[in-house]
């Protein structure tokens, strides 16, 4: 579904880019780069997660009528998370500040929340959820919060409803459960292993995506860990979203400020943010010739903004 | 005395009856030098120097033969562990036929001849097949298809471990060594000091633990694919193979020979970490336990310890493929997933021998495809030793070990003859932590948290030549055409994946062996099956890969010069500079 109807479920505002927080760190630390050795690490790390790890499999069929992705082989090395565990460690040595935060791998969180008057239920699995015992600052004050929540309007899919896609169900499971069950840690970043080999989406519906998965992490440790009732939060809970396919990393920073979805519109709306900018590739292609693996258009920009989040909070 | 007469023909009308002239026997022109010529003075010597005395008996002779191809395969003249990788596997199959790509069939106008680059001089790749002890007719002689599988590692099997060290040809201490993490002790027990608070929470919190992000300079592998296949000798000959050399009067002698057969391995760590310089050795190769070990024997078939025969590629993986860079295993991280099913069909009495019996095929297989990785191989014997780390482990309780790889070779008689052992040092079990409870972790045990940071920290030792037997690193750098290297990559990766064929195995169908093998009462049939004699009969245990139809070149897209090549031109492999 694309970020304007997840903006509607969500109850959110968009903004172009990233924090300034954030850019500001990734522009410091890109400047700051002379060692070209970190890149080499970083091209290293991409070579072996996309051509060298022998890792094969046969990939699901995938009848992809618009794209017209035919002729491509099935039997191939798809990328797992690999390259992003290396990125991690990378990101660790390189910032420094990570040491005492905790990852969890292939996490899952199931919330229930009312929207207006109907009950809407997320599952989403995290491919890595990183926690710290810090919590991530706020990245907008209450006082900005409040005047873009009255300043600016929500989008409209009028005659479509937002749940247009969504399935109801009669029977469901209650349960709910957020990843890191421990009162000491704080979300961190979330990473999204997209991974398929053929996208079938647009960029906006990725987009919509990020902001689902870190709404939902972020409202889940707001309701079931901080035990929060269904309102304005006193201190806003910031989460980092990286979604990631192949070489397309899309990153985005949301601040949950409220859990009232649907505010009628006497009262004053306050809504939740998320900044994000467009997805950026990490290169252009990774591909064998003649037995040696070639990386051709790497994008460095793609690692300094990950730094730039990972040295946040 | 004989004259030379050859200038002066003799007029025919001088010539009586009965009396031939000397000049028309000799011949014509003779050379005016003796007729036999000295040698070049270097090649005589004081004392006469004989050549060796061979000893001509059948099995000599196949000796002979089988050493000189494991000489060529030391790959000083294969140019690179690829081409031998390739080489030693793609030898036999069924035949890669036309339209059988898997569907995937490219597009010719990248694959078309270019004009032949001017011979360089190459060296040669041989292409002849290993033939076991018997390859005569034994339906699953087939040396690389036919592979004796072990169970796979997360299964280990009742009292299959003295096979399996007799397989590995490993000696199994039950200690780790002395005094080989002193250097980095104290930098561990450091470590240690300042992790400690953070693995407290880590295991609270019921994660795998993440003690590889401490590690500078290492390449972290999640889950690496680690195949090995190497090929073990002094087995009992089973039925089928006594039988086949009862039937044929040069091997009926031999019958009760010891047989040999491929063994493919396997591991599955959760976690590989690899650096680039490997571990040195704990004791040397030649001295003390890698020369005196102990190692158990074996009289029965490896199929009375659940191996089972299986028609496959056989495969070396080392959990990436070939490149240059981080590539020695430094600490492998197993789980003891195995212990549920283990228990559930031997009972829970038997898992410490299961642990052994894993770690012994886990950690040979590591090391084995990491040898073969830089030269080594199944015939081709280690030049210096190599050592592994790997922890068996369920988060609580913790096994560590080591493995010295000091042959890797044991094919023939050498499983039982053999200067050389491996050795596997395998710890008690050590828990790491009590339990967990409101208020935390209960008993950290420091000194293992030390001694697992001592394995991360152990630092390796440069290798001036760690492949002594690869002239070239990379098959890139091969001088042979780009398209032949492009084609062999994608062949070699294609096969390693061990992808389902399209054609069936060849059956001989119960029918048939009743009717045409056993009792041949179809005098009509025209004998056109693989197991009956004709013009085109061909083994299928011994066709090669590379004998297959090439692809099809739609006019279209043929060469203006070459309107007339229906077929993309196959190189030839063992001159890689003609085309066949």
């Amino acid at each position: 579904m694309g970020l304007c109807q997840a903006q509607l479920i969500t109850n959110t505002l968009t903004r172009p880019a990233l924090p300034q927080a954030v850019t500001d760190h990734a522009a410091a630390a890109a400047a700051a780069n002379t060692s070209p050795d970190l890149d080499e690490r970083v091209k290293e790390a991409i070579l072996h997660a996309h051509l060298l790890d022998s890792y094969q499999r046969r990939l699901p069929r995938v009848l992809d009528v618009v794209n017209n992705q035919a002729g491509s082989s099935r039997w191939t090395t798809a990328s797992r998370k690999t390259l992003n565990y290396q990125l991690l460690l990378l990101l660790d040595q390189v910032e420094g500040c990570g040491l005492e935060r905790q990852l969890v791998e292939d996490s899952s969180t199931t919330l229930m929340l009312p929207h207006g008057n109907r009950l809407m239920q997320m599952r989403h699995d995290a491919g890595y959820l990183l926690s710290s015992p810090d919590p991530l600052p706020p990245m907008a004050t209450q006082g900005e919060v409040l005047a873009a929540s009255e300043g600016e309007d929500m989008p409209d899919l009028y005659p479509l409803s937002p749940f247009s896609n969504c399935r109801a169900r009669d029977t469901y499971p209650t349960e709910e459960c957020y990843a890191v069950d421990s009162p000491h840690l704080y979300p961190h970043t979330i990473f999204m292993h997209h991974n398929q080999p053929r996208m079938p989406h647009t960029e906006d519906v990725f987009k919509g995506m990020s902001l689902l998965y870190a709404f939902s992490h972020a409202a889940a440790y707001a309701k079931l860990v901080q035990k929060h009732s269904l309102g304005d939060l006193d201190k806003p809970i910031t989460v980092q979203v990286v979604h990631i396919n192949g070489p397309q990393y899309h990153l985005g920073v949301f601040q949950l400020n409220t859990l009232n979805l649907a505010p009628s519109a006497a009262d004053k709306p306050v809504r939740n943010l998320f900044w994000t900018q467009e997805w950026e590739t990490l290169f252009d292609s990774c591909k064998f010739k003649a037995g040696r693996g070639v990386l051709e258009g790497y994008n460095p920009k793609v690692f300094s903004l990950l730094r730039g989040l990972h040295a946040q909070g | 005395m004989h004259t030379h007469r050859q200038d002066r023909a003799v007029p025919l009308k001088s010539i009586r009856f009965g009396l031939v002239p000397q000049a028309l026997l000799a011949p014509l022109h003779l050379p005016s030098a003796p007729l036999h010529q000295d040698a070049p003075q270097d090649e005589y010597s004081a004392a006469p120097q004989y050549p060796p005395i061979l000893d001509t008996s059948p099995v000599s002779k196949r000796r002979r033969k089988q050493e000189e191809w494991h000489q060529k395969s030391k790959v000083e003249l294969m140019g690179s562990m690829w081409v031998f990788l390739g080489h030693s596997t793609v030898q036999k199959g069924f035949g890669i036929r036309r339209g059988s790509n898997s569907g995937h069939r490219e597009r010719q106008s990248e694959m078309l001849t270019t004009p032949l680059p001017p011979p360089q001089r190459v060296t040669t790749c041989h292409q002849t097949p290993h033939r076991g002890a018997e390859d005569d007719g034994a339906q699953h002689a087939s040396l690389l298809r036919a592979l004796v599988l072990p169970p796979p590692d997360d299964r280990p099997t009742l009292l299959g471990t003295p096979f399996a060290q007799f397989a590995t040809r490993t000696h199994l201490q039950r200690e780790l060594p002395e005094g080989y993490y002193g250097e980095v002790w104290q930098e561990a027990e450091a470590a240690a000091d300042r992790v400690a608070g953070q693995v407290e929470q880590l295991i609270s919190l019921n994660y795998n633990t993440q003690l590889s992000r401490c590690v500078v300079g290492g390449v972290v592998d999640l889950k690496p694919r680690i195949e090995a296949y190497w090929i073990l000798g002094s087995l009992p000959p089973d039925n089928l193979l006594k039988k086949t050399r009862r039937g044929l009067p040069w091997t009926k002698l031999m019958e009760d020979d010891p047989m040999e057969r491929p063994i493919q391995g396997y591991s599955t760590p959760t976690l590989g970490l690899r650096v680039c310089e490997g571990l040195p050795e704990v004791v040397g190769r030649g001295e003390g336990l890698a020369a005196a070990g102990e190692v158990p024997g074996n009289d029965l078939d490896p199929r009375s310890f659940m191996f089972k025969f299986k028609h496959r590629h056989a495969t070396t993986v080392t959990g990436s493929w070939p490149s240059e860079g981080k590539q020695y295993g430094h600490l492998f991280l197993h789980t003891l997933d195995h212990e549920g099913r283990h228990a559930d069909f031997y009972g829970s009495h038997n898992l410490p021998d299961a642990l052994v019996h894993k770690a012994v095929v886990a950690c040979f297989t590591q090391a084995h495809a990491h040898a073969s990785y830089l030269g080594f191989g199944p015939v081709t014997e280690l030049t210096y030793p190599l050592v592994q780390q790997s922890a068996f482990t369920d988060g609580r309780r913790w096994n560590t070990a080591i493995y010295q790889l000091n042959t890797c070779a044991l094919h023939s008689e050498k499983p039982v003859d053999n200067p050389h052992n491996n050795i596997l040092w395998l710890s008690e079990e050590e828990e790491l932590f009590e339990g967990v409870d409101g208020d935390g972790v209960k008993g950290l045990n420091t000194s293992l948290l030390t001694s697992l940071l001592a394995m991360y920290l152990k630092k390796g030792i440069p290798n001036p030549d760690p492949t002594p037997y690869l002239a070239l690193k990379h098959v890139a750098n091969h001088p042979a055409p780009f398209e032949y290297r492009e084609d062999f990559h994608k062949a070699y990766l294609r096969l390693s994946s061990n992808r389902p064929k399209h054609r069936l195995k060849p059956e001989l169908y119960l029918w048939e062996k009743i009717y045409k093998v056993d009792f041949k009462t179809r005098p009509y049939d025209a004998p056109r099956r693989f197991f009956e004699p004709h013009y085109a009969q061909k083994d299928p245990g011994q066709e090669r890969l590379d004998e297959h139809h090439t692809p099809y070149i739609p006019k279209s897209l043929r060469l203006e010069s070459e309107k007339k090549v229906r077929y993309k031109p196959r190189i030839n492999t063992e001159h890689l500079y003609k085309y066949d």
